[in-house]
C-alpha cells in the first residue's frame, strides 16, 4: 500500500489489516511501499491457504468465472472445481477496501 | 600483508535481489545451532536499513590510525530467526493458520523494495554483502586473543575457533558488521570466503549459485583474473565505504541505469535515476569517475565498437567470471 493511503486509514507497516469487498474478506499483514500506485493495493499470489493469513486466503476477495466447456461432464481436465488452477484463472483485479483488523 | 589476495567484484546492475546467494551460503555454512539469525552473505535493499539495522551509521573501522568501536547491534537489529509451527498445523490437526514466532517486528531485508521515498521519484537497488576480507582488518586489530588472522597465502580473514573466547570486540570494530556471535558455541563467526572450496579449485558457493552471474572472483594480484581487470585495469569497481580505512577486497560496479526521462543523447549524470549523492555516500567520491568511464564504454558499444570492460561485465561463462588457481597460492613447504 502507498504511504499516503496508509496515512489516511491510520495504518502502519506490519499492521494486521482486514481487506474486504462484496465477495469476501481476509486478514493479513500490511506492507507499506512507496513504489505502489496510490489508490491501489497489491497482494502476491501463491500463498498457502494456512500461511500468513489470520482469516481467509489470497483468493477470498476474488471470484472465479465458470467456462461453459467446463460443465460438459467429467472429461479429462475439462471439469470445474472451486479454486482449482484450471483453464480459467480467477479474476485478479477487484475493488477492495482496507481497514485495521481487530486482533 | 599477505602474499596474494583473493577478491570479489559484484556488478550491482545485475543483482535482482533473489537471495539465492544468501541461501547457498546458509545451506553450506550456517545451519548449525546458534547460527539461525546470521547471514554471512546477505542482500539488502539500498537505500534502506540494512542488516543489522543501520550498520552503516553506527561506527566501526579506522580513523586517524585508531579503532572506532561501535555499540553492539542487538538481536532486534539483526532480526530474530523465526520458527513456524508447521508441525501443529500439518500433522497435529491444529486449525489456526501457521504463524512465525517470535512475533516478527524486524528482520533481514525487512524494508525490501521500499528504497528511497521521494514522492513519485522512487529508486532502489540491491546490495549483496559478504565479509570484505580487508587488507587492514579492524576486527583483527581489535581482538585481544589474536584469534583473527589474515591467511598469508590468499589474504582471507578467518577466526580461529579454538582461540576465540567470544569477547565480541571484533563485532564492535568491524565497520561492515560482518562478524556474528554464536550464542550456543560462545564464539564469533564470519564469512570464510569459502576457502575450503577455493583450495579445491571451486568458486565460492554464493558466486557459483548466483543466477544474475554478477560475481567475479579471482586474485587481485593475478593480471589474468577478471577481478584484477575490473578493479585495476578498467577501474570500474569500487569498495564499499572506503573512508572506513580497512581497504576492503570486495568491490562493486555501481548502478549506472540509463537517464530517467530520456534514453538517447542525454548523459546519465544529467538526470540520474539513483542520486549521485547517495552513490558517493556508499562508494566515495571516485564513483563519479567510474560512472563517466562506464558511460564512455557504453557509448563505444552503442556506436558499434567493442568494449572489453562491458564484455567482461557480461561474464557469459564461468571461465570469464572466475579464475581460481589453487596452485598459485600454495604455501611453499
Amino acid at each position: 500500500m502507498h504511504p499516503d493511503d496508509a496515512r489516511k486509514r491510520g495504518l502502519q507497516d506490519n499492521d494486521w489489516v482486514r481487506i474486504h469487498n462484496e465477495v469476501g474478506h481476509c486478514v493479513c499483514r500490511l506492507q507499506i511501499l512507496p513504489g505502489e500506485k496510490p489508490g491501489r493495493v497489491t497482494m502476491y499470489h501463491g500463498w498457502e491457504k494456512f500461511l500468513g493469513f489470520k482469516e481467509g486466503g489470497w483468493q477470498s476477495l476474488t471470484y472465479i468465472k465458470i467456462k461453459p466447456t467446463q460443465l460438459i461432464g467429467k472429461y479429462g481436465h475439462v471439469n470445474f472445481r472451486l479454486n482449482y488452477w484450471g483453464p480459467t484463472g480467477n479474476n485478479r483485479d477487484i475493488k477492495v477496501d482496507v481497514e485495521k483488523a481487530k486482533v | 600483508m599477505s602474499k596474494h589476495q583473493y577478491a570479489m567484484v559484484m556488478d550491482l546492475n545485475k543483482c535482482l535481489g533473489c537471495q539465492t546467494c544468501t541461501i547457498a551460503c546458509k545451506k553450506l555454512w550456517t545451519d548449525r545451532d546458534g547460527t539461525g539469525y546470521m547471514y554471512w552473505n546477505n542482500v539488502e535493499t539500498r537505500p534502506g536499513l540494512g542488516y543489522p539495522r543501520q550498520w552503516d551509521r553506527i561506527g566501526g573501522g579506522w580513523k586517524d590510525g585508531a579503532l572506532q568501536p561501535s555499540p553492539l547491534p542487538t538481536m532486534d537489529d539483526y532480526g530474530h530467526a523465526w520458527e513456524y509451527n508447521y508441525e501443529q498445523r500439518l500433522y497435529e490437526g491444529k486449525k489456526q493458520p501457521v504463524m512465525p514466532s517470535p512475533e516478527p517486528k524486524s528482520g533481514v531485508n525487512w524494508d525490501e523494495d521500499v528504497g528511497g521515498m521521494n514522492e513519485d521519484e522512487n529508486y532502489f537497488f540491491y546490495l549483496p554483502r559478504i565479509c570484505n576480507h580487508c587488507t587492514h582488518p579492524a576486527c583483527l586489530e581489535a581482538c585481544p586473543r589474536k584469534a583473527i588472522y589474515k591467511r598469508e597465502e590468499d589474504g582471507i580473514v578467518v577466526i580461529d575457533q579454538d582461540r576465540c573466547q567470544g569477547y565480541r570486540y571484533c563485532i564492535k570494530a568491524c565497520p561492515y558488521k560482518k562478524i556474528y556471535f554464536n550464542e550456543v558455541a560462545g564464539k564469533s563467526e564470519k564469512c570464510i570466503f569459502c576457502y575450503p572450496r577455493l583450495e579445491k579449485g571451486e568458486v565460492n558457493a554464493c558466486a557459483a549459485q548466483c543466477p544474475g552471474r554478477l560475481r567475479f572472483v579471482g586474485l587481485l594480484d593475478d593480471s589474468e583474473s577478471p577481478v584484477h581487470k575490473l578493479v585495476l585495469v578498467h577501474k570500474i569497481a569500487l569498495p564499499l565505504f572506503p573512508e572506513k580505512g580497512t581497504q576492503p577486497n570486495v568491490f562493486y560496479v555501481p548502478p549506472f541505469n540509463p537517464p530517467k526521462r530520456e534514453n538517447y543523447g542525454k548523459s546519465i549524470q544529467e538526470d540520474p535515476r539513483v542520486p549521485l549523492d547517495y552513490l558517493i555516500y556508499l562508494f566515495g567520491p571516485d564513483v563519479k569517475d567510474v560512472i563517466v568511464r562506464l558511460e564512455a564504454e557504453l557509448k563505444k558499444t552503442q556506436e558499434g565498437g567493442r568494449s572489453e570492460a562491458l564484455q567482461l561485465l557480461i561474464g557469459r561463462d564461468a571461465e570469464t567470471r572466475y579464475r581460481i588457481r589453487p596452485q598459485l597460492v600454495q604455501i611453499q613447504v
